[in-house]
């Protein structure tokens, strides 16, 4: 079909609005952790970029000082950002290995077939209304504050979402493939490790990432179960604030686009498949 | 190659019987069909014959032996199926070779028996790309050299034509008939279309709902049906089956059908009627082939008048549909004598016709 110049015109027009909506406040987030103290406001009247360019942002929550600024910090971003890493990573794996394995039986071998209701229960309230129960549980096996604690709630409560989306691939996969695999001389493990598994390699991917991103960006279940040695990114970002200065903004602004590098990395890195996952049913048979 | 022995194997999937007390004696080396219509129970008989499903009662014997208790894993059998189960994310050379490797064949040996493998099959040149950038064709060539290599003891295919084209069908028929005498295997054959199964097999098992119908060779299906659901579902075009009920009329045997016609039955197919006493209603069958127009042949022939409705060309010959009352007969012109609307004596002789029960469905007298 022959697209009209001005439907081309009003597509682009439409494209790039929807495009400035989603990069201004991230545009905004870079030029300001590049930004000295006094730019941050309208003191000397708001520009886009920074007047004089700084490093001074990230100096100083990487070294909780930083030339030129009175204020310091009693804790730099080294502490939060192994934690956000190790508990999201930590908490990823246990929702995507156990939401692999146990979809797998639901769709494969017709266990439990119970299971997929009541995972997605898990999903139908929010978070917040367990989280007194959560926290006084984690209290007493000791799990607060700790990174295998925080990784096992993230862990749980990511795992329906992993649990229901690798549901819907494995649902994809002809059970011709392992049979064909079964009747080649393939024991059960052996076809779900070298057949299935590579077949919904894109899926499981793409889950892992969805997955990853949620735990990343979690501020609550951070925020109620940690308390100094594991506090994450998003829970130390709120404590950038000074008794002087008030908002750290450009600080916040130098936090967060270190916090966007790793799910922006993880995303690059399975990109190719990320295409293949979001488009799963179109998998030859 | 073995030989398989089914004997009175029956699955049941809850209350659901999906084949019931099956026999079928398979010999080594021989190529046997299972035809039925969708549903029948024909995938199920194959899927228990490789193991992919239990049997709830009765034994499969390979060779004498029973491998229920044999994982499907060590069975060594060769399963095509009919979506060709191809693994997708592996290469061609990779989807040949599986089988194999899983066995811990040698190296070189792999190297060598897949390559000639995609030689036998013609997909050489396409060895070293994705399985998942060939056409469909190719895809069905790879899912038989697949299953092939490993040397299987039994070969198992599951309606392996369905999906293709119908130039590249005609020759893949031909093609499997090839490759079964080079293989020299047992195979077993599941389809719904009874021309795959006429042409390719030595034996054709005929499966309706869950029950055996007929297991013989295809000729002996064709022309000695032992059912009413055989004579209807093998031959193309399909027999004619009138059913009425049986009436004894001024010492005449007639099938008096529902809407008005009558058969007067006459010769072998009148004493195969009255074979049975208790049987008042009945079904009669001959195929189109068998009636005849123009001069009567023989004494006993059995003679109808009626109308030409439809002249349906097919190839050299033409496919009279033609009306007696509300009844409607198929039969064939091969003189091109016929034009529509015509009124015309038909023929139809007693040795050709059939006499079913048509409350049992069973073959009177033959």
């Amino acid at each position: 079909m022959k697209v009209s110049p001005g439907a081309l015109a009003l597509k682009y027009v439409f494209v790039l609005l929807a495009a400035a909506v989603v990069l201004y406040p991230l545009l905004w987030m870079v030029t300001m952790a590049f930004k000295p103290y006094p730019e941050w406001t309208t003191v000397s009247g708001l520009t886009w970029f920074p007047k004089n360019p700084t490093l001074q942002n990230f100096e100083f929550i990487f070294y909780g000082e930083a030339e030129g600024l009175v204020v310091s910090l009693d804790r730099t971003i080294v502490g939060p950002l192994i934690s956000s890493l190790v508990t999201s990573i930590c908490g990823t794996l246990l929702a995507v290995v156990s939401g692999t394995l146990a979809s797998y039986a639901v769709v494969r071998f017709g266990l439990a077939q119970s299971l997929p209701l009541s995972v997605l229960q898990l999903r139908l309230f929010p978070p917040l209304a367990v989280m007194i129960p959560v926290m006084v549980m984690w209290a007493f096996i000791g799990a607060v504050d700790t990174w295998w604690g925080l990784s096992l709630i993230y862990g749980i409560v990511t795992l329906p979402f992993a649990f229901w989306l690798m549901k819907t691939f494995f649902e994809e996969v002809p059970v011709e493939i392992e049979d064909a695999a079964r009747v080649s001389g393939c024991s059960y493990w052996r076809v779900f490790y070298r057949i299935t598994l590579p077949i919904v390699k894109p899926g499981l991917a793409t889950c892992a990432l969805f997955v990853f991103i949620l735990n990343w960006s979690d501020y609550l279940l951070a925020l109620l179960l940690t308390q100094k040695d594991w506090v994450t990114l998003p829970v130390y970002m709120a404590t950038l604030t000074s008794a002087m200065g008030g908002q750290m903004y450009g600080m916040k602004a130098a936090l967060g686009v270190i916090a966007a590098i790793p799910p922006v990395v993880f995303g690059l890195m399975i990109q190719k498949h990320l295409v293949r996952g979001l488009t799963f049913g179109a998998l030859k048979q | 190659m073995s030989s398989i022995q089914i004997n009175n194997v029956t699955k049941r999937f809850g209350d659901f019987t999906a084949v019931e007390d099956m026999c079928l004696d398979i010999e080594e080396g021989e190529f046997v069909a299972l035809l039925g219509p969708s549903g029948c129970g024909k995938t199920t008989t194959m899927n228990m014959i490789a193991g992919l499903e239990d049997v709830t009662e009765g034994s499969i014997l390979f060779d004498g032996q029973d491998l229920s208790g044999t994982k499907i894993q060590d069975r060594n059998i060769g399963f095509v199926f009919q979506n060709y189960a191809i693994f997708t994310h592996l290469s061609v050379y990779k989807n040949l070779s599986y089988g194999l490797e899983v066995k811990k064949v040698d190296k070189a040996e792999i190297d060598r028996r897949v390559k000639a493998m995609a030689d036998r099959m013609s997909i050489s040149h396409r060895l070293d790309q994705p399985a998942s950038s060939l056409s469909v064709n190719e895809m069905q060539k790879l899912a038989i050299g697949r299953s092939a290599i490993v040397e299987p003891r039994i070969f198992l295919l599951d309606e392996p034509l369905s999906n293709l084209d119908a130039g590249f069908r005609a020759y893949m028929r031909a093609e499997l008939k090839v490759l079964q005498h080079e293989f020299g295997q047992t195979m077993i054959y599941v389809t719904h279309d009874q021309i795959e199964a006429m042409s390719l097999a030595d034996k054709i098992a005929i499966i309706d709902q869950g029950k055996l119908m007929q297991y013989g060779s295809p000729l002996e299906i064709y022309n000695n049906p032992a059912n009413r659901f055989v004579a209807n579902f093998v031959g193309s075009p399909r027999m004619n089956l009138i059913d009425g009920e049986l009436r004894e009329e001024r010492g005449t045997l007639r099938l008096m059908v529902h809407g008005g016609a009558e058969i007067p039955l006459s010769g072998q197919v009148r004493s195969e009627f009255s074979s049975d006493t208790k049987v008042h209603s009945g079904s009669f069958g001959i195929r189109p082939q068998d009636i005849y127009f123009g001069a009567r042949r023989a004494e006993d022939d059995i003679e109808m008048h009626g109308t030409v409705e439809v002249l349906e060309r097919v190839g050299p010959k033409r496919l009279v549909y033609l009306q007696v009352l509300e009844t409607m007969f198929l039969a064939i012109d091969d003189q091109d004598q016929l034009n529509v609307g015509d009124e015309v004596p038909f023929y139809m002789p007693p040795a050709k016709s059939l006499a079913f029960d048509l409350a049992s469905g069973r073959r009177l007298g033959g």
